[in-house]
């Protein structure tokens, strides 16, 4: 039986590396482990010492009474809270110009969790990795508690009255005053900015982005008179060509566009069902090339040229810079297939070069996309900063006329290109006052700290996209002594609009400006009250749009040699925005920090991606015979840093790319992990280039000692050459030897991709795979699936390849939903994270230009699970509704669930991660993440995150996916109290609420009408399960991968 | 006043055993329509009750989560 797909997953694996073979088929790593942790002496007294058995410790063990912890019930209970019932309020995750609308789940008055909110048009209830790990920055250690004057990293404490005070002191003596910010997306704090410049008429606000878009809104300015962006329909559009933009991960607004763009890819089960064609042109492998159908590879300086060629195919006038051949007959195909989508294409790039955006509008206007899928009737606003504002600021400064800046959320110290010209010229300003949230780059140089609350306890609204207008509620009262920043301004305009003695005053004036501005003269609802009352509970309020005709004002100049220029040097970089980390807004949040990139599949920090180079027959091997890890020395535009390298398929020759938003220097976990590579970035014309040419790469003949990339880690299905037997095998089963045992087969059925148009020679293929895995599968000892599993509920999950894109936004949903700990990147080096699911990354196709698919892994639940036989205590075992059930208590350690877990999916908490244990002795030798005092969920206010409804479990405990049962538990409750069915509705997984783009769908098999059972049966022959010839049994199924690429492109 | 003592152990084995003996609510619950096989059981004759143990109720996962 073989399955040769072509799947790899990195380097190892396609040359069949021998070393690799070793070190993979040992599970757990047992390269670093040092001593240094604990005094492993050897006498037996010491030994049970250590295990916290002292006498008493252990009398208490052997009984069932467990010690008395005290727990104080409410004597007056607050009506809305019902101990063990969770809470949920709609609101907004706002940050700078991310956006989201979600709802915040909270129990006993504290939020633990984000769901996306399904009433929202505009991101229409999925949500992002960012979004769900924004709770977690809610209880930040670090966070700033109260107002102050800001003395040798310190906040000298202040009442918020005296501060006020001394600001309206300063400003009263009438010099400029200038508010540095982020995008600013909210209408009411608009409002009060406005009463702010009204009361301080020489005030201006610089509002700029970390990774800025000014280039894409300035040339929307000059053709067609709108600075925004427009609504891409991408569900439309039946050709994509994105031109350097990551719209899947970072540009626009996410998940938004992942919703959209998944609508075009689902074909499995649809019989004749058209699937969009998505070109991906770029320097480096972002999330978005990963997913597209063709990627087109040019070095980064070639951009502009790639744009001007496609100009030139589509309008006649060419010229401009010259491409590489390859490229341009490539890009020439492209344009065919363009032409042939009229009106039903979209291009869109990510240069922040104005003549290479408007040459994109000027594209999409030939194409006859204006108006059509590229939308102006509703702009999306989420990136509206201007960067050359910034450089006309930091000029007054150095010039002495400013007299005070407020920074309101933004970190200009840090992120911008030039922030050391920026430092010196903020030295100069009399007064500094920070409204951020923690003590980070920026703060540290300011003069007063007046912190604001998290978006989580704050009031406020947010007007994203045209006509879309949602609103920010607090869930939980502001743990510290902070103020919402609008509240903040308000105060200090003496604004007469402000009820300063209410109770909560900002929500006073955002309730009174929804009810007389924003909603006046609205009709859906009879009174003011009930409008806000509802809107409130809606947490959106769509205002009917007027649709705009959008014209290309044909005055603006198009000009080909505006782009920017090719460079002919050795090597060039790019410099990207990642997913989890965005430009280092997010650097300090653990659970985005432990969350692997989801192209690189590395961890706590930024690596240089470096392209692979193959002999054409044989050998492949990393650039300059580089391995991941190995150290090099950078040095581009006259800067240099050092960091480790990872070999990347998708990194074309000639280029390296490294990710933003490393090397933070204060304000949280994210200080001194990575590089920061924000002093190289160049500005053309006044806009940041994110790339750069004449980069000089030498290796350092060092390693990071803690490089942690997890793709190599829990794997299975990876080939390697057997030294002993002479042949390929499968490096996971390299103990148990490979003649003819059905488990040892070295071809895994993990991954089934094909192309659109041999879709049915793929489904044939599946059809008899399945039909020989069954006859394989046909002796059990187990009882009959149909009798066991057939009364009552079974519980199965499906996961669409074809829909995942692998934002990442399940796992940390995961992380949020089951108290997954935290464990350092130290730790994930040695192969010990936590993670439950994982998204695995595999490639195929072409060797130099690879495609990708992703697959969320996570427990299968087999029926006939290898894990549940080896328990010595049976601590894990089947329920009767298809369940693998762990009771974290049983548990013992000996890992031979985890050893026999043919997915690799069991997790064990090798050391006290969580000091979550009952005996205090035990936490003696708790486990330090570098550069902390404990570990995350160690303190009190950390602890606040964590969901009441799932065992913390302590060290010498395996876990793993459990499908949420306490999710299942309370949804078969619901159904049962009220004498009802269960339906879809109840369960559903955080997994499957997080997805954007619905590529995992939960529920039961038993019941024909569930959704599972639909896209199960649908899907048809493209539903596999993976590794279904083991007969393990899985209650998950996948769809296979389909693309549908162009396959003439380069031939 | 009288004198409060422990009545039930509350401990797991008093859980269980509760479990094994008490009927579920079965033909008056609509979510319990999906066990058909345990429905024509009793129907037929050849099962006299349903206990919370032949729903699950003793698996380790219904309450240790």
């Amino acid at each position: 039986m073989h399955h040769d797909n072509g799947i790899w997953v990195g380097t190892e694996d396609l040359m069949r590396d021998e070393a690799f073979a070793q070190s993979s088929q040992s599970e757990f790593s047992v390269e670093n482990i040092d001593q240094t942790d604990g005094k492993w002496t050897a006498s037996r007294r010491d030994f049970l010492k250590l295990m916290g058995f002292g006498l008493g410790a252990a009398t208490i063990a052997a009984s069932c009474e467990i010690p008395v912890k005290k727990a104080i019930p409410y004597v007056t209970k607050p009506d809305e809270i019902v101990p063990g019932v969770a809470n949920y309020f709609a609101s907004s995750f706002v940050d700078g110009g991310d956006y989201c609308a979600i709802l915040v789940k909270t129990r006993e008055g504290r939020p633990i969790k984000i769901e996306g909110n399904t009433l929202s048009n505009v991101t229409m209830g999925g949500t992002s990795a960012r979004a769900q790990a924004s709770v977690l920055s809610l209880y930040d250690t670090r966070r700033i508690q109260n107002a102050g004057k800001v003395k040798e990293g310190q906040v000298e404490k202040m009442e918020w009255a005296a501060i006020d005070r001394e600001v309206k002191a300063k400003l009263a003596e009438g010099g400029n005053v200038r508010i540095i910010t982020n995008t600013l997306i909210s209408p009411t704090a608009m409002k009060a900015l406005g009463e702010f410049r009204t009361k301080y008429p020489n005030t201006t606000v610089v509002s700029y982005d970390p990774v800025s878009a000014s280039a894409l809104l300035e040339a929307n300015e000059k053709c067609f008179g709108h600075r925004a962006f427009p609504h891409y329909k991408f569900d439309e559009a039946s050709v994509i060509c994105s031109f350097g933009a990551d719209f899947l991960g970072t540009w626009g607004n996410p998940v938004k566009n992942a919703t959209l763009y998944a609508k075009g890819r689902k074909v499995a089960g649809k019989k004749g069902a058209k699937m969009s064609r998505h070109y991906q042109v770029e320097g480096y492998m972002s999330l978005t090339g990963s997913n597209a159908d063709n990627r087109i590879q040019i070095r980064p300086s070639e951009m502009g040229a790639a744009i001007a060629s496609l100009y030139g195919e589509l309008s006649g006038n060419g010229g401009g810079p010259k491409l590489n051949d390859k490229a341009a007959g490539a890009i020439k195909k492209m344009a065919k297939d363009l032409q042939a989508a009229r009106g039903k294409s979209i291009v869109v790039s990510g240069s922040n070069n104005v003549a290479e955006q408007i040459l994109v509008n000027r594209i999409n206007d030939l194409l006859g996309n204006l108006n059509n899928t590229v939308d102006f009737g509703a702009q999306y606003f989420g990136r509206s900063g201007d960067e050359r504002q910034v450089g006309k600021l930091i000029e007054e400064m150095n010039g002495g006329q400013v007299s005070m800046v407020i920074v309101w959320g933004a970190n200009p110290s840090w992120d911008l290109p030039n922030s050391a010209a920026f430092n010196t010229a903020f030295a100069k300003v009399g007064t500094r006052v920070s409204l951020n949230t923690n003590m980070d780059e920026t703060t540290l140089l300011c003069t007063h700290a007046a912190p604001a609350h998290h978006y989580l306890e704050s009031w406020g609204d947010a007007l994203p996209q045209v006509g879309q207008l949602s609103l920010i509620q607090p869930t939980i009262a502001p743990l510290f002594a902070t103020r919402q920043a609008e509240h903040s301004l308000l105060v200090w305009a003496d604004s007469a609009a402000l009820k300063a003695d209410s109770e909560q005053p900002y929500y006073e004036y955002v309730k009174e400006n929804w009810q007389n501005n924003l909603g006046a003269g609205q009709s859906k609802y009879l009174t003011k009250d009930a409008f806000w009352e509802m809107s409130l509970h809606d947490g959106v309020y769509a205002i009917p749009v007027q649709p705009i005709t959008a014209v290309f004002d044909t005055t603006v100049s198009v000009d080909v040699n505006a782009v920017s220029k090719p460079s002919s040097s050795e090597v060039e970089v790019s410099f990207y925005e990642t997913v989890n980390i965005g430009g280092g807004q997010y650097a300090h949040n653990p659970w985005l920090q432990e969350m692997p990139d989801p192209v690189t599949r590395t961890v706590w920090g930024n690596y240089l991606s470096i392209p692979l180079e193959w002999d054409g027959v044989n050998n492949i091997d990393g650039w300059k015979g580089l391995v991941d890890g190995d150290e090099v020395e950078v040095e581009v535009n006259g800067q240099k840093f050092t960091c480790a390298v990872v070999r990347n398929f998708g990194q074309a020759a000639g280029t390296v790319s490294i990710a933003l938003g490393g090397g933070r220097t204060a304000g949280g976990c994210g200080v001194g992990y990575g590089v920061n590579v924000n002093p190289c970035l160049k500005q053309d014309n006044g806009l940041t280039q994110y790339y750069a040419a004449d980069v000089v790469v030498k290796p350092t003949g060092g390693k990071d000692k803690d490089f942690a990339c997890v793709q190599h880690h829990h794997t299975m299905g990876v080939k390697a050459m057997g030294k002993e037997e002479g042949k390929v095998i499968n490096a996971d089963e390299k103990t148990l030897g490979y003649k003819g045992f059905q488990g040892s087969l070295t071809d895994r059925s993990i991954i089934f991709q094909t192309n659109i148009k041999d879709l049915q020679k793929l489904e044939n293929k599946l059809e008899a795979f399945h039909h020989e895995a069954e006859h394989l599968n046909s002796q059990t000892l187990y009882p009959d699936n149909v009798e066991y599993f057939g009364t009552g509920l079974k519980w199965g999950m499906y996961v669409d390849l074809n829909s995942c894109i692998g934002c990442g936004a399940c796992q940390v949903a995961c992380v949020s939903e089951n108290n997954v700990p935290v464990v350092g990147k130290k730790e994930v080096a040695r192969h010990h994270e936590m993670t439950w699911l994982r998204i695995d990354r595999y490639f195929y196709g072409d060797l130099e230009n690879p495609k990708v698919v992703y697959q969320p892994m996570m427990c299968q639940h087999c029926d006939n699970a290898p894990c549940e036989n080896v328990c010595p205590v049976n601590a894990t075992n089947h329920s009767m509704e298809g369940l693998n059930q762990m009771a974290y208590n049983r548990c013992i350690g000996t890992r031979y669930c985890a050893n026999n877990c043919p997915y690799k999916v069991r997790r064990f908490n090798w050391l006290d991660y969580t000091t979550a244990d009952l005996w205090p002795s035990n936490e003696e030798r708790v486990f330090h993440v570098e550069g902390e005092d404990k570990p995350y969920y160690a303190d009190n206010l950390v602890r606040m995150v964590l969901n009441p409804d799932v065992t913390v479990r302590t060290r010498g405990v395996i876990e793993k996916c459990s499908f949420c049962v306490q999710r299942i538990q309370e949804g078969k409750l619901t159904a049962k109290r009220e004498g009802r069915a269960i339906m879809d509705n109840d369960v559903r997984t955080a997994c499957q609420t997080a997805c954007p783009t619905g590529a995992i769908v939960f529920g039961d098999l038993n019941n024909p009408n569930s959704e599972v059972s639909q896209a199960n049966k649908a899907a048809g022959a493209l539903a596999y399960k993976v590794l279904e010839e083991i007969n393990v049994r899985p209650g998950v199924q996948y769809s296979a991968k389909i693309h549908n690429a162009n396959e003439e492109l380069f031939s | 006043m009288d004198i409060v003592y422990q009545y039930s152990t509350l401990g797991m084995g008093w859980c269980i055993n509760c479990h094994r003996e008490t009927e579920v609510k079965f033909k008056d619950n609509d979510y319990y329509k999906q066990y058909e096989r345990y429905h024509n059981e009793l129907k037929a004759g050849t099962r006299e009750k349903v206990t919370v143990e032949d729903i699950g109720g003793l698996e380790c996962q219904k309450c240790h989560y």
